[in-house]
């Protein structure tokens, strides 16, 4: 009795089910890595909001990773902030990613309060399509600021922060964990939308 | 010739009062006699009165606020209204510019300005008005000579609270009528000349100037007749016109202490606001302010705020200059050093460039985009936020450089032609200064890659570049081959340089990371 109950609801449709991929309305930046892009929601980078990489080291190829994407956003004119980067982005690497180079606005602030400020302020502004910063530890409060302020000003936000000191769950809708290997970079869904967390490893080639 | 005379017989109560947060009892005092000579109403209202000595007032009124006259404040608010008032008018001439005067005005020409503000009440109506939110007192008569009307002023009531609207008029006959009725005793003719013609019984300016001329300039002297001829507009009455300087500053000073954000930015406000009608005036705008904060003791403190692009507004300026004055350093002087007055300068003076916004453009965000890096710029500092920009150079080191935002020329990746190296050979990280490393770390991959010479400015490189594994990081290497590179540069001294100890040579440097 009770069996066909269920299974008269789940034929009607009108019983979402947990493992089913419910994508919701949302308006994304297709990352350049299809297999990617097949496992975040509207296919790709969330359009407005943040999205939290965890990395445990500088280097292993965070940057190629979004590289696609903000070559695409540069399209726009509005500034692509970043916000005090461990390392100088390479001109010459990045003058043959369309206009990036002419709309990165590098910011250097020494005190996290003044880089969360500027993060704040750019992701707000309406006027960067962009913003990349690297933060130390955030507090759920700031988490939500930024994700607030992303959402305003219609920008795609991109947060590294170290896996030691990250909070176990950030107010975000995309926590992405980056991990180097041999074959390549591993990535980790920790958190995404409308979708449970992906265990297995998505390994991305090297550029 | 029409005039307007503008008389501010409380301008320097005036303008301590506008700089105020509280009402309180205040009175100025002369330096040389001690004797108050301006206080305001609740002043008066305590018994306090002018002419009375300094101690006789503090003993009325002990709460009595009293400050020293001080003639170069008046002087420098009296041409703040001069430029105010070039706004309506086109000759405007300053009277009380004298060092040590105590008394202020203007004149302003009027006949020419009828037609524009159709009417010279009409005209007056919004001069008045304007003057009035400035927070200023006056007394205003017009005339046909400009001793008349300045003589019509003295005894007109105070606008705003009086109303003197009367002597507001282009009827010569009307103000020739007001003008006979005036007291000579209130007039500016010499003290003694009036105490003569008081006891010859001569009372109102009207019995004056029936007398003879002749017979006045013998028994009283020329220097009475020479008067009334500038009064009746037979002998000219030659007037400068006043020329404003070619930059703006300002200095308010207030009578309490400033010690909170909240005070200062009401101050800071006031000064934009003349700021803002200033260069309204001009048509033109700037994208450097100097504020000064002077302190009772101790240098005073200079900001300097740079706006992205050429501004006008006084709300884009209060934003920047309040993201400047919250920064913790400001906060902590204002807490240890109270403010006592506050400049605020500009001489960088651009035109004003109108964009025209394009339909569906996105010009509104080009502008925002300028004010994002106006607002990180006054709290960050100038060189905080910067651009990226390649040079021509094949050391890695010297191909790049920071530009100040907006140089930057348009996209190199639509005009340049297709570059010889892979774009991958170049990472995307580079370090400011190369790491030394073990060869034993390094797992080479690609290469080597030559990278050789700078003779031109004496600093040449000889390096052969890998792209190496570093444990699992590809990182972007490189061996200096001192022995091709010639003295100039030694691989001993970039190990000092790098590592910071010469006691382990390394070969093998991290430049950059394939990230």
């Amino acid at each position: 009795m009770s069996e066909s109950i269920l299974s008269r609801l789940i034929q009607d449709a009108s019983l979402w089910r947990g493992r089913q991929w419910h994508n919701p309305e949302c308006v994304a930046i297709a990352s350049g890595y299809p297999a990617l892009d097949s496992l975040l929601a509207g296919g790709g980078w969330p359009a407005s909001g943040i999205t939290e990489l965890l990395c445990e080291q500088t280097g292993i190829g965070e940057l190629s990773l979004l590289l696609p994407a903000l070559g695409i956003l540069s399209q726009q004119p509005r500034w692509q902030a970043w916000i005090s980067p461990p390392c100088i982005p390479y001109a010459g690497a990045l003058k043959h990613q369309g206009n990036l180079l002419a709309r990165l606005l590098l910011i250097s602030a020494s005190t996290h309060k003044d880089r969360l400020w500027a993060a704040e302020q750019a992701l707000l502004s309406g006027a960067c399509s962009a913003v990349l910063c690297w933060p130390e530890h955030l507090k759920n409060v700031e988490w939500r600021r930024l994700q607030r302020a992303a959402m305003a000003g219609k920008c795609c936000g991109f947060i590294f922060t170290k896996p030691a000191t990250a909070s176990h769950n950030a107010p975000v809708p995309l926590r992405i964990q980056l991990k180097a290997t041999v074959s390549g970079l591993h990535l980790q869904l920790l958190k995404r939308l409308g979708g449970w967390p992906v265990d297995t490893l998505v390994t991305l080639p090297r550029l | 010739m029409h005039w307007l005379y503008l008389d501010f017989p409380t301008l320097p109560i005036d303008i301590l009062e506008r700089n105020t947060l509280q009402a309180e009892p205040i009175a100025i005092y002369l330096p040389d006699t001690e004797r108050i000579q301006w206080l305001n109403a609740l002043a008066i209202q305590q018994g306090v009165q002018a002419g009375q000595s300094l101690h006789a007032a503090n003993c009325l009124c002990p709460q009595l606020r009293t400050q020293v006259y001080s003639w170069q404040q008046c002087r420098q608010t009296l041409h703040g209204l001069a430029q105010w008032a070039e706004s309506y008018s086109a000759f405007v001439s300053l009277h009380g510019d004298l060092a040590g005067s105590t008394e202020s005005g203007l004149w302003l020409e009027a006949g020419s300005m009828r037609q524009l503000f159709g009417g010279i009440r009409e005209w007056y109506q919004r001069l008045a008005e304007d003057l009035t939110q400035q927070g200023i007192r006056f007394r205003a008569a017009c005339g046909h000579t400009p001793l008349a009307c300045r003589w019509l002023a003295m005894q007109q009531p105070l606008a705003p609270s009086g109303s003197g609207a009367e002597v507001i008029s282009d009827d010569r006959h009307l103000l020739q009528r007001h003008l006979r009725q005036l007291a000579v005793s209130k007039t500016d003719i010499a003290p003694l000349t009036r105490r003569r013609l008081s006891s010859m019984g001569i009372k109102t300016l009207g019995q004056l100037l029936d007398l003879p001329l002749g017979a006045l300039a013998q028994r009283l002297g020329t220097p009475l007749v020479q008067q009334l001829n500038q009064l009746q507009g037979t002998s000219a009455h030659p007037l400068k016109a006043y020329q404003a300087p070619p930059y703006f500053e300002r200095r308010l000073e207030v009578i309490d202490e400033i010690t909170t954000l909240s005070h200062l930015l009401f101050i800071v406000k006031r000064l934009l606001v003349e700021l803002m009608r200033w260069l309204q005036h001009r048509a033109c705008g700037t994208d450097q302010l100097c504020l000064t904060l002077h302190h009772q003791t101790g240098p005073s403190t200079r900001c300097k705020i740079l706006t992205a692009k050429v501004e006008y507004r006084e709300q884009e300026f209060l934003e920047l200059i309040r993201l400047q004055l919250e920064k913790p350093a400001i906060q902590q002087q204002l807490a240890m050093q109270p403010v006592c007055g506050v400049t605020l300068s500009t001489d960088q003076l651009q035109t004003r460039i109108v964009q025209q916004p394009e339909l569906f453009s996105p010009a509104e965000a080009q502008h925002t985009g300028v004010q994002l890096v106006a607002r990180l710029q006054a709290r960050l500092g100038s060189q905080a936020v910067q651009q990226l920009d390649n040079l021509d150079d094949h050391r890695p080191e010297k191909s790049w450089c920071f530009i100040p935002v907006g140089s930057h020329t348009h996209s190199h990746a639509s005009t340049s032609p297709q570059p010889l190296l892979r774009q991958a050979s170049r990472p995307l990280w580079l370090l400011q200064l190369p790491q030394a490393v073990h060869r034993d770390q390094l797992q080479l991959l690609e290469g080597p890659e030559r990278i050789c010479t700078g003779w031109w400015d004496s600093q040449p490189v000889m390096r052969d570049y890998y792209r190496a594994r570093f444990g699992s990081l590809y990182a972007w290497v490189f061996r200096t081959t001192t022995h091709l590179a010639g003295p100039a540069m030694s691989e001993h001294d970039y190990c000092t340089l790098t590592t910071g100890s010469a006691t382990q040579p390394s070969h093998w440097f991290v430049h950059g990371w394939f990230a």
